[in-house]
């Protein structure tokens, strides 16, 4: 499996952080004397809860992976462990599973938090902990520059609100509906902040929130619906809250607005529960990762593993890639935690998502955009075909 | 016709309220404790019914399933609380009635997981008629609450057992003394009212999801029913059951110039409307205060 995704660090990557690597090592290529470790990796993701359909195929998608790593590590000697805590997307639950890594199992490697609940929560711990967080999902806008020791792979929402607003901005009265947790606020602040800068003209006519886990949404439907908005944007948390919600949509005859959405409809096995009610339904996202290598991979991985549909394609890569950086950084700096941090920050690597994915002193992975996804058929198909591939 | 649409979707959960407020209700005339672990009863029939259906049972088997989990949990929280019932130990009671539920929605959340289930995965078929729209389910929730509350009236005031059950609401010690059986009453009361939280928990079930926590809020709002109804009024109960829902619904669903609340102030106002009911008529909504000797 070492030919399929080969995670070189780029020589003499000079970046924003004024580190310039001189080495240009493989992963795969571990130093003869290096002595053989084992290295425990912590995994802080939605095991239970509404969001655990993300958080339980990351699981088996990083162990699918893992597998492969050690086997492609024999040689060396080097092995990796991953110790899962169920963060349920939320703070608190993030920390105490963050505290039980890395006070009780000693971990100093963190991939999450999944949820950005979970990432933000466990954000302030990380320099103390002497713990460095990859995640490859969390995407609020405020994990920017939380902590030097955390990095995410995933989009911003500033990025996606962008894109959302600009759908919106079409249109001269629309309405927002938002779930209360911090992925879905962040998302939400940023489309207000895009069209209030950008739009001045369309009117936000409706402004619904509900709390996190409702599964009752139809007076805010119905209110949603009397403010006769020409668009609305639908912003739930991924799994049943947001199937719960295209359902009860669809219980709802002669509603002509645009629906227009984002991460939380990518998957077909959300709209499968109303398909007609999606039809033509905008989701913006990040562009689906089209590269054949990874496309090889995704297709092997399902037929081991399962469905990988929750996850959709950018997340799927980021996951792969997340594991695949951390472990290669982790194995050739002894995990020593200082360095793999100045790696991250300042080094440029090769993955699925891109052949340059570098953080340039930044939490946010550099360079991913979003695009325009319409469901179609019961699926979210990209829009906008130039856009397939992510800038490389 | 919109305030009409909320109307009618919040009378739905007004009655699952109703409903949950009545279980509460006679069991506090039989024992004088609040059983608050009801709303994980309810749930857990919900959870009952999602176990027998991926079973592929048929419905009515699955149905049946989920009515035998609350008659079962009924029971088991009967023998649970009864030795405080028996020495009148109400603080007690009520501590074990929620540590019960605590329990139930633990034991929930570790079988199935916290994410919530649907026990119906496709698209509700709904009713239409003048512009309103309820959903089947919905619909079968409001004639469920009627028929209960016929059949809960006609069981108090016209059946023999109604009368043994009014007579140990009204004096248990002279109700043992006449051969009243209380012990097996209030166990087959126990068993009836979990089988009604079940019913509620599918019906809530079928027409949302349901998750372990699912049945905190409506036992809150239940709770809240029966005290500004006053616990020995069962009208003041119906009402208020409707009152806590509907009008916290229709404020949220106003907007009043740029001031609009979203579906977090529920609570609020509707403990709001119960600090207001009973500071004003702390004995309950239709109750007169009573001279004390």
């Amino acid at each position: 499996m070492a030919g399929l995704l080969t995670i070189a660090l780029s020589g003499c990557a000079g970046d924003d952080t004024g580190t310039t690597q001189t080495q240009n090592q493989n992963q795969n290529t571990a130093p003869s004397t290096q002595a053989a470790s084992t290295y425990k990796i912590g995994v802080v993701t939605p095991l239970t809860g509404d969001a655990a359909p993300l958080g339980q195929e990351e699981r088996k998608l990083l162990e699918y992976r893992l597998a492969e790593i050690n086997k492609e590590n024999e040689a060396s000697g080097n092995k990796f462990e991953l110790s899962f805590e169920d963060g349920k997307c939320d703070g608190s639950s993030a920390v105490t599973a963050f505290q039980k890594l890395t006070d009780v199992d000693n971990v100093h490697f963190i991939i999450g938090g999944s949820c950005s609940s979970e990432t933000l929560g466990i954000a302030p711990l990380l320099v103390d902990k002497k713990a460095v967080a990859v995640s490859p999902t969390s995407s609020n806008p405020d994990i920017e520059g939380k902590s030097p020791n955390l990095f995410t792979l995933s989009y911003s929402d500033a990025t996606v609100g962008e894109g959302i607003a600009d759908q919106l901005g079409k249109f001269k009265k629309v309405a927002l509906l938002s779930e209360q947790n911090d992925f879905n606020e962040g998302l939400k602040k940023t489309v207000e902040k895009n069209l209030k800068a950008k739009y001045p003209d369309t009117k936000i006519v409706a402004n619904e929130e509900f709390p996190k886990g409702s599964t009752d949404f139809r007076n805010q439907l119905d209110k949603l619906k009397a403010s006769k908005a020409d668009a609305v944007f639908l912003n739930p948390n991924v799994g049943v809250t947001a199937q719960g919600l295209l359902k009860q949509i669809a219980e709802i005859k002669n509603w002509k607005t645009q629906f227009i959405s984002q991460f939380a409809y990518i998957s077909s096995e959300v709209l499968k529960v109303a398909p007609k009610a999606a039809e033509s339904m905008i989701v913006i996202d990040a562009p689906g990762v089209t590269d054949s290598k990874f496309v090889d991979y995704k297709n092997k991985a399902i037929a081991a593993i399962g469905s990988l549909d929750n996850l959709g394609s950018y997340y799927s890569a980021s996951t792969l890639d997340t594991l695949n950086i951390l472990s290669s950084l982790v194995a050739q700096n002894k995990g020593d935690a200082d360095a793999v941090q100045k790696a991250l920050a300042g080094q440029t690597f090769t993955g699925y998502i891109s052949n340059k994915i570098m953080f340039g002193g930044k939490s946010f992975v550099q360079g991913v955009g979003a695009v325009k996804f319409m469901v179609k058929d019961g699926k979210a198909e990209m829009a906008d075909a130039k856009a397939a591939t992510m800038k490389k | 016709m919109f305030f009409l649409q909320i109307l009618l979707t919040s009378l739905v959960t007004g009655t699952e309220v109703l409903l949950l407020a009545a279980g509460l209700y006679v069991i506090y005339a039989i024992a004088r404790f609040f059983h608050i672990g009801l709303g994980a009863m309810m749930i857990a029939g919900g959870y009952g019914f999602y176990v027998f259906n991926e079973a592929h049972l048929p419905f009515w088997m699955a149905f049946l399933g989920g009515l035998f989990v609350g008659a079962l949990l009924g029971m088991l929280s009967f023998y649970l609380l009864e030795p405080f019932i028996k020495k009148n130990q109400q603080l007690l009671a009520l501590l074990t009635s929620t540590a019960f539920g605590i329990v139930i929605e633990s034991s929930l959340a570790i079988k199935f997981g916290s994410e919530g289930k649907f026990l119906v995965n496709a698209v509700l078929p709904t009713f239409d008629f003048f512009g309103l729209r309820i959903t089947q389910i919905g619909l079968w929730t409001l004639i469920t609450g009627i028929i209960v509350a016929i059949l809960a009236w006609i069981f108090i005031y016209l059946l023999p057992y109604g009368r043994v059950l009014r007579a140990i609401s009204q004096h248990r010690q002279c109700a043992s003394l006449i051969g009243i059986k209380e012990k097996k009453v209030q166990l087959l009361i126990f068993m009836a009212v979990g089988i009604i939280a079940a019913l509620i928990g599918i019906l809530t079930g079928m027409n949302d999801a349901v998750t372990p926590v699912a049945g905190l809020d409506p036992i809150a709002m239940a709770f809240m029913a029966l005290l500004i109804g006053g616990v020995s009024d069962f009208r003041g109960t119906v009402l208020a059951s409707y009152l806590i829902v509907l009008i916290p619904e229709l404020i949220v669903a106003g907007t009043y110039g740029d001031l609009s609340f979203n579906a977090s102030w529920k609570m609020v106002f509707m403990f709001l409307i119960a600090l207001v009911a009973l500071s004003l008529r702390p004995q309950g909504i239709f109750q007169t205060t009573q001279r004390k000797s």
